[in-house]
């Protein structure tokens, strides 16, 4: 069962529609990250599924019931993007007041609570003022505050955002190690490198609609590109390659050839050794997540997103089957 | 329970962190301290108590329990061999009864006796008379902030002859104990009644124990070691009423309510800022919910201000008057509850706006305007009494705003009546009452929580139907 379901999900603020029919699950276990630009959406539709934003049409299901029911929000973590603490909080009151609306005992928060911060790296300032907090600091609380309360699912808006290089890799380790332990984490960001790094599937949402989906795998994959190197003194035949049907760019010492469906880089390979050319180098160079984003965001900013949703359809199709 | 004492927990560190509690705690300190500085020391026995005792022609009927008072031409009262010891007085207490008055019809009646039949008779016939005007421009006590009736006096009774001579010696010396209750506030009296040395007089042995420190006694009053008030008769009731009612109640409170205003009018605000919102209304917390649990968190802060500020006044007034009345006590939840009503329409503000500075101005503003109309009402009242009703259309204005509007005034005027039971003395109090019309007592709580349900329903739907 998906833990979040999305089904033609709309949200208008007034005449702008922030959320155009979406459609999404997410699967227990993963870590799923939603990718967009600022302002694409990404933030309401979390806080659609959190009840802190009223959707205008279609369903929004958070572990089998509505969203933002009461009995759902115990369940889920949440650390919102822009967050401000109440500066007169210190890092374990903060967590004692969280813990109470959450309805836990003392002895299990002042448990949880030193676990977290340990976790986070912040139990040497707990007794601090949160005012006198970094800006790392604070989203570090943030998210020790998102998982003290052991959630099944967590949803970060912008999790590494203000933090260091050192601080991101910890908090990668971090989400996967509540990943380990079977949550599922929902992770928005702008930030195309912390989402293919930390990330078993992703969406990609583009001024309200989601216009692909898929693994990091599959959506780097979507084209087929080979980078190959001649013996020193070899001229690549690029003419012949063309008229077998490829796409070729010369490039320096090394030439990119481009699959269509169907192709198959042998081909260009049996030219090669059929016309006694040696290899040095073959590789297959993937697509960038950032690749296939600014493609698609190229293509919106067209007009051209029709593509971009029947691709992500067929992803999403081909994810189902 | 465990939300709400997590939310008014959070809020508390709030008003601590923001020194909004200190602020408010030395106000409280500063309060009291000025009060305790305040002394009263008794008048001298032998002047006081000659003048006073004449009051003593004027009793209440009804054996003192009837809201009329009356009084019998022809019977006098005189304080002779006084002696002090303490508070305590001991004198004889000479009443002259003249039969020759022009009280009564033949054959003639002893007015004294017939004024303790009138002061035992239940049922009286009253009529209402006109204030004289400059009465009312004058101002006596606290009417000048009150609203002005006809005088309704009680007519003098129609004692028989035969009910005059019924009369025994017991009824006479509990006459003039009760009279003591009246005028002076003083229920610890011996009375016995000497030989009769001759026809129309009544001499008693009176020992009155605390009469110089009762309520009805004179005092002066000081301040530390200074005498600022001295030959004035002031009761002590009377001042001790004007420290309670119009230093605490009206300035301290003013100032009390108009500062936790600004004070307080941070907290929803902050409370709704983005980012802050969203991660509390994302707990299992409904949004409504931890508004209305907000809203209680500065009550309850207001509360505990008010309780010690109002507790600490009525400690210092008891341990230097002696006066101890708790309904000078009315006054904390007359000062949450107005309050309530300002702070439920601040939140409304704040949820409308989310600006801190737009619910202060606003709520400032409209505490003005409700002051303004109960001010301006008082007004147009005591001049339709003076003027006999030519302001009949501005006045009928006036008075549907104050009917409909939040009763911000008359509630004061209310917490003004009962913290005056508490000081004055019985005989005081029905000359208060008879001049005095108080507002109706549930039509001001009714409107007042009317509007406060009003504005926080309107704060809570629209809170509740705002995005983010």
């Amino acid at each position: 069962m998906a833990v979040i379901d999305v089904s033609n999900l709309q949200k208008d603020y007034g005449s702008l529609q922030a959320l155009k029919s979406v459609t999404l699950q997410v699967d227990s276990g993963q870590i799923y990250g939603l990718l967009g630009q600022n302002g694409a959406g990404k933030s309401t539709m979390i806080k659609i599924l959190l009840g802190i934003v009223r959707l205008t049409s279609g369903e929004a299901n958070l572990l089998g019931f509505p969203a933002g029911s009461i009995e759902v929000r115990k369940r889920v973590g949440y650390l919102p993007e822009d967050h401000a603490f109440p500066g007169y909080h210190t890092g374990e009151s903060l967590l004692h007041f969280y813990g109470q609306l959450y309805g836990m005992n003392r002895t299990d928060r002042v448990k949880r609570i030193a676990e977290s911060l340990d976790i986070v790296g912040l139990s040497k300032r707990g007794t601090s003022k949160i005012k006198t907090y970094s800006k790392g600091m604070k989203q570090r609380l943030g998210i020790a505050q998102s998982f003290f309360h052991d959630p099944e699912v967590i949803f970060l808006d912008e999790p590494t955002d203000g933090v260091d290089p050192v601080g991101r890799k910890e908090i990668r380790e971090l989400l996967a190690t509540l990943k380990e332990e079977g949550r599922t984490i929902f992770v928005n960001s702008h930030l195309l490198q912390e989402i293919e790094l930390m990330c078993d599937r992703v969406a990609i949402m583009h001024k309200g609609e989601i216009v692909r989906t898929g693994t990091v795998a599959e959506l780097t994959k979507t084209v087929e590109r080979f980078s190959i190197t001649l013996a020193p003194g070899a001229d690549f035949p690029v003419a012949e390659v063309k008229a077998l049907g490829f796409k070729v760019e010369p490039d320096d010492e090394e030439t990119h050839v481009e699959l269509k469906p169907g192709q198959s880089i042998d081909t260009v390979l049996d030219l090669l050794s059929s016309k006694n050319l040696r290899l040095r180098n073959v590789r297959e160079s993937k697509q960038t997540l950032e690749d296939i984003f600014m493609d698609l965001v190229e293509q919106a900013e067209r007009g051209s997103t029709k593509r971009g949703v029947r691709v992500a359809r067929a992803v999403s199709a081909r994810r189902d089957d | 329970m465990r939300t709400f004492l997590a939310i008014l927990r959070d809020s508390f560190r709030e008003a601590v962190d923001g020194f909004v509690i200190y602020i408010m705690l030395i106000l409280s300190f500063l309060t009291i301290a000025f009060v305790a500085c305040i002394g009263y020391q008794p008048t001298d026995a032998e002047g006081y108590l000659s003048k006073s005792i004449k009051g003593f022609a004027v009793f209440i009927p009804d054996k003192g329990e009837s809201t009329a008072i009356s009084a019998v031409p022809g019977v006098n009262y005189e304080a002779t061999a006084i002696k002090v010891n303490g508070k305590d007085v001991l004198f004889d207490l000479e009443v002259t009864s003249k039969s020759d008055f022009g009280f009564g019809k033949p054959p003639a009646i002893d007015p004294f006796r017939a004024a303790v039949a009138g002061w035992l008779k239940k049922a009286y016939k009253s009529e209402k008379r006109k204030m004289p005007a400059a009465a009312l421009r004058g101002g006596r006590g606290n009417t000048s902030d009150s609203t002005l009736k006809e005088l309704e006096i009680a007519l003098a009774p129609d004692i028989s002859v035969e009910e005059a001579a019924a009369i025994t010696d017991e009824q006479m010396v509990e006459f003039i104990k009760n009279q003591f209750v009246s005028h002076y506030g003083c229920g610890d009296v011996k009375v016995r009644r000497r030989s009769n040395p001759d026809a129309g007089k009544y001499v008693y042995e009176v020992e009155a124990i605390n009469l110089r420190g009762s309520r009805g006694w004179a005092h002066d009053v000081t301040f530390l070691p200074w005498k600022i008030i001295t030959d004035k008769d002031l009761p002590l009731g009377l001042v001790v009423y004007v420290i309670e009612d119009t230093i605490v109640n009206g300035i301290g409170g003013g100032i009390l309510l108009l500062i936790s205003v600004i004070l307080t009018s941070f907290f929803i605000p902050n409370m709704l800022r983005k980012g802050t919102l969203d991660l509390v209304v994302s707990k299992p917390v409904g949004k409504v919910q931890y508004l209305l649990y907000k809203y209680l968190g500065g009550l309850i802060f207001i509360t505990l201000v008010s309780a010690i500020t109002v507790g600490g006044v009525w400690f210092v007034i008891g341990i230097r008057s002696g006066m101890w009345d708790p309904r000078f006590l009315i006054t904390i939840p007359a000062l949450v509850l107005s309050f309530a009503l300002l702070y439920s329409f601040s939140t409304l503000i704040a949820v409308l706006t989310r600006s801190a500075i737009a619910a202060m101005l606003l709520t400032i503003a409209f505490t003005f305007g409700l002051w303004l109309v109960g001010y301006i009402k008082k007004q147009l009242d005591v001049a339709k009494v003076i003027e006999e009703g030519n302001l009949d259309t501005v006045s009928s204005v006036f008075d549907v705003l104050n009917n409909v509007l939040p009763r911000y005034k008359d509630l004061d005027k209310l917490t003004s009546k009962v913290t005056s039971e508490g000081a004055y003395t019985p005989i005081l109090l029905r000359f208060q009452d008879m001049i005095i019309e108080p507002p109706s007592f549930f039509g001001v709580l009714g409107i007042t929580f009317l509007y406060i349900a009003a504005f926080l329903a309107l704060a809570s739907w629209r809170h509740s139907t705002r995005d983010g």
